[in-house]
């Protein structure tokens, strides 16, 4: 990392990209009402706020941001004294930064989330209105999940040569990759059930909804599309590189199609989605992706069908209740 | 005329709602009873957001068997709207409007006399709650379908809205219109022009 300018830039954007979920993180637990007493802390000195704040933010970050400062300490020791003293500026500035726009969010809780600014008005359908949603408040968990994803199949399929071909392998970290995409899948239900329950109750027939998904999960998956593309077909077969695409597709409509099941907690929901990524080992072995996506496909339209109606949120008991 | 035949809701195995059967005919409905009494419940059942055992009927269409036709003519007002917070109140209002199929110039009227054209272009995000509550009240009266639900409607709105919203209520009355508003309130605004009630009690409901 100390000798190379490309793997410094991506694992520093990598670092503001965690730290800029964990001030979503905290400032959407600001806003919320069961915090509210937490802005008691605005009758301290400025001083002592921001102190409490970094504080917040180095243990927040700390998960992430403990090998950089192990770096500093290999850069300090291999006489990188300039490499050394801009990232440990980087990584205060990480910890500070964040902390200086809570203490200023706590200082103004009236300020609305959504300020006003021109934009052209759009004309959209059901999908538009869920982009919007990842565009406007889960931007940063989606493109960290993509760079993820992308990584995973860029460079697992990247180390495919024609006399040493295998799919499976990369396959199956790109389909991990992919499971991430239920961490997006689960947090749009639950915005869906909270934000948009009039359309539940709107005259749209269950095949348009069931349209309206599939065009919008196509159009999630189109960063995973892209980087199969250009593995193609020096690294990976066309045939192979369109199952990849179905079984990715088939997939993620899958994810969505399991929380209709039941109103499930990310928890339950991840140990679901695990659960097929299991199941789906023995046709990556068998090589049935041909099999496999089919099969996806077809239980996500089942599933759908017979539980969007009888889907029904469950009140969940308020904490420390 | 909806009609209500063997409808039964359930959390769990505890018994929220139990109507054997129930007809209402076009009219204004004061669906009344204590907190926690199902008022909402109902409502839901009623917009097709919840599923429930049982028929529930507007004319010969079935709530279950034709849902979209059954939808088209119901629309329904959450006692405490949530909308997304990134869209403008047009923005929403195009998006439902073109659901149902009705002309945006026909909202026009009423985002004036519901009081919310100053506001309609901004994001939802930034509405107060009664601002909220107007929009979901000029999105449950838009396109005038023959079933309208109102939740708890007249909560959180100012005096000007609150007489806007009687008139609006009044003459759709009026137009044959079928009307449920759910309120635990006697003095209630609406409530006075109601001369049919509905009590949820004992897990069922009947009209008086």
């Amino acid at each position: 990392m100390l000798k190379s300018t490309g793997t410094s830039i991506l694992v520093c954007a990598l670092w503001l990209l965690y730290v800029l979920k964990c001030l979503s993180f905290v400032t959407r637990s600001l806003n919320k009402p069961d915090n509210t007493f937490l802005y008691v802390i605005n009758r301290t000195s400025f001083l002592h706020r921001l102190i409490a704040c970094i504080i917040l933010m180095t243990i927040l970050f700390f998960p992430v941001g403990w090998y950089g400062f192990l770096i500093v300490g290999v850069a300090l020791y291999h006489h990188y004294y300039v490499s050394a003293l801009l990232l440990l500026m980087y990584l205060i500035l990480l910890c500070v930064g964040p902390a200086l726009r809570i203490v200023y969010k706590m200082r103004h809780p009236g300020t609305p989330m959504y300020r006003e600014s021109r934009r052209p008005r759009l004309s959209f359908g059901y999908p538009g209105v869920l982009i919007h949603y990842i565009a406007a408040q889960q931007k940063i968990i989606f493109i960290t999940i993509k760079i993820f994803t992308c990584s995973l199949l860029y460079f697992f399929t990247r180390i495919n040569i024609p006399e040493a071909y295998d799919i499976q392998f990369p396959y199956l970290f790109f389909s991990l990759g992919i499971m991430a995409n239920g961490i997006i899948i689960h947090r749009i239900r639950s915005f869906e059930e909270n934000y948009m329950l009039p359309y539940r109750g709107a005259p749209v027939s269950l095949h348009k909804r069931l349209a309206d998904y599939l065009l919008f999960y196509l159009i999630i998956l189109l960063p995973e599309i892209i980087t199969l593309a250009t593995l193609t077909p020096v690294h990976l077969h066309y045939q192979d590189a369109v199952y990849f695409a179905l079984c990715a597709f088939g997939l993620v409509v899958l994810m969505n199609s399991i929380c209709f099941l039941e109103d499930f907690t990310m928890n339950q929901y991840l140990r679901i989605i695990l659960l097929v990524l299991c199941l789906q080992y023995y046709f990556v072995v068998a090589s049935l992706l041909s099999v496999l996506y089919i099969i996806y496909i077809v239980t996500a339209i089942i599933i759908f069908y017979r539980s969007f109606n009888l889907f029904e949120k469950r009140p969940k008991p308020r904490s420390g209740l | 005329m909806l009609k209500f035949s063997k409808v039964r809701k359930q959390f769990n195995s505890r018994v929220i709602l139990d109507i054997p059967t129930l007809d209402l005919d076009s009219n204004l409905y004061w669906v009344q009873g204590q907190n926690g009494s199902g008022k909402s419940t109902f409502l839901r059942m009623v917009a097709g957001i919840i599923p429930f055992d049982g028929q529930i009927a507007f004319g010969n269409v079935d709530s279950k068997l034709h849902p979209v036709a059954y939808r088209q003519n119901i629309s329904w007002a959450d006692a405490e709207p949530l909308y997304p917070p990134f869209l403008s109140g047009q923005e929403l209002l195009e998006f439902y409007v073109k659901l149902r199929g009705t002309p945006v110039k026909d909202a026009q009227e009423l985002i004036d006399r519901i009081g919310i054209r100053e506001f309609i272009d901004s994001r939802t995000g930034t509405y107060s709650s009664g601002t909220l509550k107007k929009l979901s009240l000029l999105l449950a009266f838009v396109g005038s379908p023959p079933i309208i639900l109102l939740d708890e409607p007249l909560v959180t709105l100012d005096t000007v809205a609150v007489k806007s919203i009687c008139d609006i209520v009044k003459e759709m009355q009026l137009s044959g219109s079928l009307l449920l508003v759910s309120s635990h309130l006697e003095h209630d605004a609406l409530v006075s022009l109601s001369n049919k009630r509905l009590h949820v009690t004992n897990h069922t409901i009947t009209l008086s």
